[in-house]
């Protein structure tokens, strides 16, 4: 049995965001959805009005393995009697938000695990009714779903029966993220690290099959990169005098959150790069030699244009020219924020350092998720990677450490964080030189191949949907089906069938 | 959950070993969960009021009150934490301390696993020696503090008999603290031929001492054998050159001795791993000296080739010198005096059926060129020899829990299980007549 392609949904549930697509097409698309992974409750709609158990059960700082569990520190308020329909998500959250502030939100998946079935439930069903007009008793398509990684057979055979029973969907394929994200990155065995909000996963794999004993998280994210960046921007003058006017200054709280606005458009727009270390030097953009792809993908436009601007630039004035210059060689950019235009300087490359030195978030007075305590310090990620690929077999780490993959949000936007990380992993390779086959020589840093025009432009942030896309399309047109569960075998096996096609779970 | 027929009843094996903890269900190929049996600890402060109170999951309240957290799993002993302790509730492969096995098997199973414990029967293996107080306690952890609905306690040795699918066979197990040979009839232990001895100890303490004491090959100094964590950088060096690296001065005042022994451990283990073997045919100098050296990079970036010591090591499991043997009577005996003791305990007309299924097993057993050489000693004595020795170093190093995860997804085991209600009904005595 197989499917049409045109029917199949990838889900990409990661810990904070879903992505999902429909269909797969000849070149692989990029998502059409993005939601948040967050659900709001109306404090007043719920029915006794009790108070929901707040976050003292998600606080990470009680945590005795804190700097290596996967807990997140994003609130998380499950009530019981809630409903599917009783929770807000997507577009209708936003805008419930906006008028109403007595809203409870709760991030079902930010631990890496599936908090509440409810509500994961309730936004599984927003991306496939409301977003990609699928219609429940007419349902053609399969789903290929990514989850993270280790989670239990109760949890596989839960998610099993909320597809089937609750979507009715025509057939349903589990595949764990990293798994996905490194087959974006066409390859077997390596290093996942999937920098997320407020939690890094890194995930080795060993010949498809991830080392769960190794499988490490540390509490550093693109939270803290924001944080610290707003931090160091309050002592640039140009910007505090434009966001804060001294005739009419924000409070702290205030003025923290306008920087952080500010922060994370600047990363967005890709205006921060990676110090890598000094020691191996960022890979130069060769600029696009591969013309049929491009124009394959409908972008021959935007590249003209593009020439055009370059070749423009060029005819400027001389005058004009030296101040390019100038400013580049101060590396300046000037932003449009809100009603005004800012200039910022290099101190928006440091961006970044937090992922490989958590202890500058010491001392930021916003950072009140950081542990007090130096023995419950985050890892850096470098110390992380480092430690979980020790944990694995002697024999299989040169293997692992031939592919380390970044990915996550942020390298959508910021280029070398892979390559900065490679260099800090120094000390856990031994001399290039050294005569051996066990131990491993060198690190090599993947990325997603170029042959993926789509997907050329967002980086490595999309791995985990395109290896999910990847995996669809062989899976699905199988005529055997071994690796997905359609709707007749669960029929007649039931749940368990969902643990019977996993062969990560066997 | 629902129960969908047939035999499954989704059973756990737990195997604790000196090295590590294996948990998974009973059926499947690989444990899910492996976790160091080492765990970090720190102590309470003397004026413990505060600090006790906070202990959150998995952190132990020690019946003493001297440990106030625990740090178990992968990323427990093994990340620096200031002030940091480690230590094994295991000594010769016995359980001596059951306080944080308790703990970490529940760490294994509740924490990795993600399962329920009360809802699934559970498995646990035992060594041969093992004393029936201790399994007894064993029993007792599983139905009162985990409330498990079934419970088994097996023999490893047995265990490995079936993993490797004999109901015969002599097991020689090596593994991290005991080596073992156990003579197995029927799916039963002859008790009699049972012999065990720390010999992989005594290899360790060998490659250590290669390693840590001064030689003229390495510029009269030991190896500095720091782990990772404790290194800030270090530079590429020539090979047996000195080495060029700083430590992490932050970190050297919080680092306990405890701690460090553990990890010179794990790195003189790995360096095991790496490089050493076994002479296949038995020590010859020149052949072991023909071989290929093989070069070695520690944490600090300290390199040398290793020629014939690499197999000097394993050459300890084997065959001790007698100046060695003259300067300390108490020395553990090797393999093949083990095999021999075993063998003449038991009935002439066995030992043919036994050496015809040796069955080779844990992850000390995993020296290159060990069965070959285990062959042709065997072979010396005995015509007709066969060895089973997988090359699967999974199936090698955890043959144990993969004999209980056969034995537990067997339909016809089932009625082994010592049930909850059996056990309130008989109490501790049904733990020595059920499982045997």
């Amino acid at each position: 049995m197989s499917f049409r392609d045109s029917t199949v949904i990838i889900i990409e549930t990661g810990r904070t965001v879903i992505r999902a697509g429909l269909g797969l097409h000849d070149l692989l698309k990029t998502p059409t959805v993005e939601l948040t992974a967050r659900v709001g409750l109306r404090r007043n709609a719920s029915m006794n009005g009790t108070e929901s158990n707040g976050n003292g059960k998600t606080s990470s700082s009680q945590d005795p393995l804190a700097s290596t569990s996967r807990a997140s520190s994003l609130p998380q308020n499950g009530q019981q009697n809630a409903t599917v329909k009783d929770y807000l998500v997507g577009v209708q959250l936003d805008e419930a938000l906006s008028t109403d502030s007595d809203i409870a939100i709760s991030w079902p998946f930010a631990d890496g695990d599936v908090r509440d079935w409810t509500q994961a439930e309730a936004l599984w069903k927003h991306v496939l009714f409301t977003q990609l007009q699928r219609r429940r008793v007419q349902n053609e398509s399969p789903v290929m779903l990514t989850l993270s990684p280790g989670l239990s057979r109760d949890t596989h055979e839960r998610i099993g029966q909320i597809f089937f029973e609750r979507f009715n969907v025509a057939g349903l394929g589990i595949l764990e993220r990293p798994v996905g994200q490194l087959y974006a990155a066409n390859s077997l065995s390596g290093v996942v690290v999937d920098i997320g909000h407020d939690k890094t996963d890194i995930t080795p794999i060993y010949d498809g099959f991830i080392v769960h004993s190794a499988r490490t998280s540390t509490s550093v994210g693109v939270r803290d990169c924001q944080n610290y960046l707003a931090y160091l921007l309050r002592s640039n003058q140009s910007v505090m005098a434009a966001i804060s006017p001294p005739e009419a200054p924000l409070d702290f709280e205030t003025a923290h959150s306008t920087l952080l606005e500010l922060v994370s458009q600047v990363w967005k727009a890709g205006h921060v790069k990676v110090p890598s270390d000094g020691e191996t030097a960022v890979v130069e953009d060769e600029g696009v030699t591969d013309i049929a792809a491009v124009i394959v993908a409908g972008k021959e436009r935007a590249l003209i244009e593009s020439g055009m601007k370059k070749r423009g630039m060029a005819k400027a004035s001389a005058a004009e020219q030296q101040r390019q210059r100038e400013i580049e060689a101060l590396d300046l950019i000037t932003v449009q924020f809100r009603e005004h235009s800012l200039t910022l300087g290099k101190e928006r490359h440091r961006f970044c350092e937090p992922l490989f030195d958590p202890s500058l978030l010491r001392g930021i007075p916003v950072t009140d998720a950081m542990p007090k305590s130096l023995a419950e310090m985050s890892l850096p990620l470098q110390e992380a990677v480092g430690l979980s690929v020790a944990q694995t077999e002697v024999d299989q780490r040169q293997y692992i450490w031939g592919g380390l993959f970044v990915t996550g949000d942020i390298t959508r936007h910021v280029k070398g964080i892979g390559i900065a990380l490679q260099s800090r992993l120094a000390p856990f390779i031994v001399n290039a030189e050294l005569q051996t086959d066990v131990q491993a020589r060198s690190i090599k840093v993947l990325n997603v191949p170029e042959y993926f025009p789509e997907y050329r432009d967002t980086g490595n942030g999309f791995a985990a949907f395109l290896g999910a896309s990847i995996t669809a399309k062989i899976t699905f047109n199988d005529s055997m089906g071994k690796n997905f569960v359609s709707k007749a075998d669960y029929t007649s096996k039931g749940p368990r069938s969902v643990i019977e096609m996993a062969p990560a779970l066997l | 959950m629902v129960n969908y027929g047939g035999d499954e009843v989704s059973a756990l094996v737990i195997d604790v070993g000196s090295s590590s903890v294996r948990a998974g269900y009973a059926g499947d190929d690989t444990p899910k969960a492996v976790i160091p049996t080492s765990y970090g600890y720190h102590r309470a402060p003397l004026d413990a009021d505060s600090a006790m109170t906070d202990v959150a999951e998995g952190a132990a309240n020690g019946n003493t009150g001297k440990i106030a957290k625990m740090y178990m799993g992968q990323f427990g002993p093994s990340v620096w934490r200031e002030g940091m302790e480690v230590t094994n509730p295991l000594s010769d492969g016995l359980i001596h301390d059951f306080e944080p096995v308790s703990a970490l098997m529940r760490h294994a199973v509740v924490d990795v696993m993600r399962c329920n414990i009360s809802e699934h029967p559970i498995l646990v293996t035992e060594p041969a020696w093992n004393t029936s107080a201790n399994r007894e306690r064993m029993a007792e952890i599983m139905f009162e503090e985990f409330q498990v609905p079934a419970f088994y306690i097996a023999n490893t040795g047995v265990l490995n008999a079936f993993a490797a699918g004999k109901g015969s066979a002599l097991v020689i197990d090596v593994g991290q603290t005991m080596a073992s040979v156990t003579p197995i009839v029927d799916g039963f232990v002859l008790r009699k031929g049972l012999v065990y001895s720390p010999l992989p100890q005594l290899v360790h303490a060998h490659a250590r001492h290669t390693l840590l004491s001064p030689s003229p090959l390495r510029g009269g100094r030991g190896i500095d054998l720091f782990p990772h964590q404790l290194i800030a950088n270090k530079m590429p060096v020539e090979a047996n050159a000195p080495p060029r690296f700083a430590l992490r001065e932050d970190r050297t005042k919080g680092t306990t001795d405890s701690w460090r022994a553990w990890y010179e451990a794990r790195e003189v283990e790995e360096w095991i791993q790496s490089v050493a073997g076994v002479m296949e045919q038995g020590w010859n100098e020149q052949v072991a000296a023909s071989r290929p050296p093989k070069q070695y990079e520690f944490p600090t970036g300290y390199n040398a080739y290793f020629a014939s010591e690499r197999y000097l090591v394993g050459e300890q499991l084997f065959w001790h010198s007698p100046q060695l043997i003259a300067s300390n009577p108490s020395v553990p005996k090797t393999l093949p005096t083990l095999i021999s003791e075993s063998l003449r305990a038991c009935d002439p007309e066995l030992r043919q059926v036994l050496v015809g299924n040796v069955v080779l097993t844990g992850g000390g057993s995993l020296f290159a060129g060990f069965s070959d050489r285990l062959s042709s000693e065997l072979a010396r004595s005995f015509p007709h020899v066969k060895i089973h020795s997988p090359g699967n170093p999974v199936e090698r190093r955890y043959g144990g829990w993969l004999g209980g995860s056969v034995l537990g997804s067997l339909g016809t085991f089932h009625q082994l299980w010592i049930s909850k209600e059996e056990w309130m009904e008989h109490g501790k005595a049904i733990v020595g007549q059920r499982c045997k």
